[in-house]
């Protein structure tokens, strides 16, 4: 149990790999702000949560990480050492944070001497009232749909706009296994075979009747409002990631191609067969929400007997509702944000069995055994095993 | 495959596995995939990044680049 040594008179900290790891993935590793917080072993170990110094020990502790099984006062109360503390918080409403006094500042980090309002308001035009009217001093995540108004304020001296890359990405999702008992609770009138999007060709038909281009140029508004708010993509590797692979170097990448997809539809054997589905778009995204319009109708256009509609949910429930075995989402818009800038935070997220996206989603090798979907269970098992 | 590209230290092995992942979920269809967004800092012109320096809060590992340091923001 020497997996970390230090040395108090060379100030330095080693870490004892079990196994070569690329220096990189390592360094990226550790570096994680959002997954590699420093808190005191002694208060661990004093609320419940200590490590015992054993391999079975590392085992039982990894158990915390499992969702129903954190410790809450870790989850909700930690002891934390930086420039700001929590003085009061209002779940989806509002946080309060005020200086930590006991932090006195580090290089490159002041000990700050203000107060910290987070305000989470309930849609985009209140946080956009608030900010213009100076009430607040940032605002974010506003639709691009906003923008026009923003320079209008930028334009007047009231505001200022920093444009910048980030390494996330978005995307719609197919359930290959629906919850029919769940989908009705979304609405009675839903209904889907709770395997459609099992079928290859029926989820390559609806990735050809995705208009892309619009949704870039037009929806989101690249084009429209003259700034670059997005590129498109394809494959979650993305660019700003080692080993990005530019769509021109893969195959079948998805155009829209109404005519196309509704080949692939017959194809499938499911066209005709009747659907009625929301497709779900986190509350408030109303750019998104126009994607998910658009591609309904094309939908409809390219087999009338599919219906869909945009349907908005707190982003919490669509988090919620992703339980394996149990997801009643059809079809939904959520993505991916860098844990670390490596392409196995993505890829294991959004491709392999029992990650963050496949595991609520129906993605298993041994499922579409079951269905008789033989070639793609090969497919999947190749990539996943 | 992806366990592989994830642990080998040879980056053109790594490389060729983390494609072949790629092109399988592309034609698996698994994902209709919508856009890598650009993200925008909204502030009031009062506000400043920490030593004039608003890059601080573009780091991409901080929330994607969507989230803020709020000890980096300066007002006034």
């Amino acid at each position: 149990m020497n997996a970390v040594t230090y040395n108090n008179q060379t100030n330095t900290v080693t870490f004892h790999l079990v196994k070569p790891t690329p220096p990189q993935l390592f360094f990226t590793a550790v570096a994680d702000p959002l997954g590699a917080g420093i808190v005191d072993a002694k208060w661990l170990e004093q609320v419940g949560a200590g490590i015992t110094f054993t391999p079975q020990g590392f085992l039982q502790y990894e158990q915390y990480a499992n969702e129903g099984s954190y410790n809450t006062q870790v989850q909700n109360d930690p002891v934390a050492s930086g420039p700001y503390m929590i003085k009061t918080y209002v779940p989806g409403q509002y946080v309060v944070l005020v200086p930590n006094p006991y932090f006195t500042g580090v290089p490159g980090i002041p000990a700050p001497n203000d107060t910290v309002v987070i305000n989470w308001v309930k849609d985009p035009q209140t946080a956009y009232e608030l900010f213009a009217s100076g009430k607040a001093d940032i605002v974010t995540l506003l639709p691009t749909n906003y923008f026009p108004s923003l320079k209008q304020l930028e334009a007047q001296g009231q505001a200022e706009i920093y444009q910048f890359p980030t390494l996330s990405e978005f995307f719609f999702v197919f359930n290959i296994n629906v919850s029919q008992s769940g989908l009705k609770t979304l609405g009675s009138q839903y209904h889907i075979p709770s395997d459609y999007f099992a079928n290859l060709y029926v989820r390559e038909a609806f990735a050809y009747a995705f208009n892309y281009t619009n949704y870039i140029n037009n929806i989101v508004g690249n084009e429209k409002y003259g700034f670059d708010f997005a590129s498109p993509y394809a494959g979650v590797i993305i660019p700003g990631l080692p080993y990005y692979v530019p769509p021109s170097e893969l195959q079948n990448v998805p155009t829209f191609n109404l005519t196309y997809a509704k080949e692939l539809m017959i194809k499938s054997g499911m066209y005709n067969v009747s659907i009625n589905i929301p497709i779900i778009v986190p509350s408030g995204d109303t750019v998104d929400y126009d994607a998910a319009q658009m591609w309904a109708q094309a939908l409809n256009e390219m087999d009338p007997n599919i219906q869909a509609q945009p349907m908005y949910l707190p982003f919490s429930t669509i988090i919620g509702l992703e339980v394996p075995g149990q997801n009643p989402m059809p079809i939904y818009y959520l993505g991916w944000i860098a844990d670390y800038p490596y392409p196995s935070d993505f890829v294991n997220a959004m491709y392999e069995q029992g990650g963050t996206y496949p595991a609520p989603d129906g993605w298993s090798v041994q499922y579409l055994q079951s269905l008789g979907h033989t070639n793609q269970a090969q497919m999947y098992q190749s990539s996943t095993r | 495959m992806i366990q592989e590209a994830d642990t080998t230290t040879n980056s053109t092995l790594a490389a060729m596995y983390y494609k072949q992942a790629e092109q399988i979920a592309i034609d698996l269809y698994m994902y209709v995939y919508a856009q890598q967004p650009n993200a925008f800092w909204v502030v009031k012109p009062y506000m400043t990044g920490y030593h004039g320096q608003i890059s601080y809060e573009e780091n991409p590992m901080i929330g994607g680049a969507g989230d803020s340091l709020y000890y980096w923001w300066v007002k006034g």
